[in-house]
């Protein structure tokens, strides 16, 4: 009788050391599941900076453009109001689409509502106040565009990232020897 | 006096064959355990995140796209039109 059970003990060992086994593996499956991940890609950001340098090289161009035609005496009051109102006609839909896209103002997001021509008039592009004979200084203000940037897979750990900044750009605007040159200062 | 001889003799001969077989087992453990990480790609003990795993690709992909770019970039400061640029490198094959 005790034999037996010594027999019974050993089948058991074997059956209890394929059922660690078998834990083990499925175990170390289960684990790797858990630890996918699914990280943000960091094409979106990429994306934005190519389109601002899209912006900037038409907003640089439109400037270039307004202020051929002008009749008024270079840096007059009515030249600086001229060259404004055919800068802000000239804005085009790619150009309204980057700015309106994500836009914050001030850290707060900015609602549909708001987005207009009225924005541009108002908060992009201020009044030039200073001219100095040869040159002026034309601003975009600083604007910012906030965006929610999340993994492919939201079943598997991912960390999302909330990614903000703010742009505006200064150009030095100047009339010398009949032509006019505009430079990026900011 | 027989039959308490020969369960001792079947008993030790039976645990000598299950010791034998657990050790297979566990060598065969041992073994495989290097066949399921080569399976799951994992190398040394880890398991190696490929470019899709981290969001690579889908940058890459970014990189087959980004010379449209710096043509673009080309044409406009070599005097051309921002319009006749992106239409020379967006849509002229």
């Amino acid at each position: 009788m005790r034999n037996k059970r010594g027999q019974f003990f050993g089948l058991f060992l074997v059956v209890i050391t394929v059922f660690l086994c078998l834990s083990v593996i499925l175990l170390y499956g289960k684990q790797q599941d858990n630890a996918e991940n699914s990280l943000v890609s960091p094409k979106v950001v990429l994306e934005v900076r190519d389109n601002l340098e899209k912006f900037e090289m038409q907003e640089k161009e439109l400037i270039e453009e307004s202020l051929v035609g002008i009749e008024d005496e270079f840096c007059s009051e009515e030249f600086l109001v001229s060259f404004r109102e055919k800068f802000l006609e000239g804005i085009s839909v790619e150009m309204k689409d980057f700015i309106f896209s994500d836009l914050t103002l001030g850290g707060v997001d900015v609602l549909d509502e708001h987005k207009n021509e009225d924005f541009f008039v108002e908060v992009v592009y201020p009044v030039v106040e200073d001219c100095d004979g040869d040159y002026f200084v034309f601003s975009r203000a600083k604007v910012g565009k906030s965006i929610y940037l999340k993994g492919d897979d939201r079943t598997k750990i991912n960390f999302p990232v909330d990614f903000s900044f703010e742009f505006g750009r200064k150009y030095l605007i100047s009339f010398i020897n009949g032509e006019f040159d505009v430079e990026a200062i900011e | 006096m027989n039959s308490k001889r020969g369960g001792i003799l079947g008993g030790t001969v039976l645990m000598f064959v299950a010791t034998i077989v657990i050790v297979l087992i566990l060598a065969i453990f041992v073994l495989g355990s290097g066949i399921v990480k080569g399976i799951d790609g994992a190398s040394a003990g880890l398991r190696v995140l490929n470019e899709s795993d981290v969001g690579l690709s889908s940058v890459i992909s970014y990189m087959n796209v980004y010379h449209k770019l710096v043509e673009l970039r080309f044409f406009v400061e070599s005097g051309m039109s921002y319009d006749e640029a992106k239409m020379e490198v967006y849509y002229e094959e």
